[in-house]
């Protein structure tokens, strides 16, 4: 029961994420999309070296780290 | 006082980000990751204060034709060979000081403030994130005091048996390197 309630939270957040992208791609739509965003905050270089440590990470830790939890 | 570049560091959201993860790991128990994360903090903290303004690569002058063999050498290599080798290890870290030197390059000159669009997308983008990093957080210290990996599972562990098939492994090799590729990209210098 645990597991599913866990599991559910992680597909909600994921779901909202995909509306979220859906709902913003739309040329009327009073929020930026995901790509404008992450066009504009790559400008700092602290936020593209953050960007791209926490994505070199991801790979690291699934395909070279063993996973314990 | 606190001089400029100090306060600079204290206000920058990513040091703070790094350093909450990195203690995160000490409580996971995780001495490779808090390595990780302490270095990268400390990485995070130096290209926010300009202590090393240096360009090093251009990311305009990387060529789709000179990357794309890379990326499907990489793809290949990281789905075909079993995760957790040494070879994996090698690639990563190999890979690491090219990806940091392709984005290290100076701001554009030009500082614009966001605007109303924008800044909504940022928060309800950072709310997300943030949201799923407690939810996980959360399952993470439930798991840990539960003393189970499966009544509490973290991202981790629902991933881990799929990675473990070469689909499995060969689609998240994609993934991560699109996902890379595409970030690449964004905010070239025009």
């Amino acid at each position: 029961m645990t597991a599913a309630i866990t599991i559910a939270g992680y597909l909600c957040f994921v779901v909202a994420g995909f509306v979220i992208w859906l709902v913003t791609r739309r040329e009327k739509s009073k929020v930026a999309s995901l790509g404008e965003l992450l066009d504009r905050v790559m400008h700092h270089r602290a936020t593209r070296v953050a960007i791209m440590l926490a994505w070199w990470w991801i790979g690291w830790h699934f395909l070279v780290n063993q996973v314990g939890r | 006082m606190l001089s400029k570049s100090a306060r600079k560091l204290l206000r920058n959201p990513w040091v703070w980000f790094f350093v909450t993860t990195c203690a995160f790991q000490i409580f996971r128990g995780s001495f490779g990751d808090t390595i990780i994360f302490g270095l990268a903090a400390i990485l995070i903290a130096v290209a926010a204060s300009d202590a090393i303004p240096q360009d090093f690569l251009d990311r305009k002058q990387v060529r789709l034709v000179a990357s794309l063999p890379v990326a499907l050498g990489l793809a290949l290599t990281l789905t075909l060979l079993p995760r957790h080798s040494a070879i994996h290890a090698t690639i990563f870290i190999a890979v690491l000081p090219i990806v940091l030197a392709l984005v290290w390059h100076r701001d554009p000159a030009e500082k614009l403030k966001p605007n109303g669009e924008q800044k909504r997308a940022r928060t309800i983008w950072a709310g997300l994130c943030v949201g799923m990093c407690l939810w996980e957080l959360g399952a993470n210290i439930l798991g840990q005091l539960n003393n189970t990996l499966y009544a509490f599972p973290t991202i981790s562990i629902l991933l881990d048996p799929a990675l473990d098939t070469l689909l499995g492994q060969g689609v998240f090799v994609v993934v991560w390197l699109a996902v890379g590729w595409g970030f690449l990209r964004l905010g070239v210098k025009r």
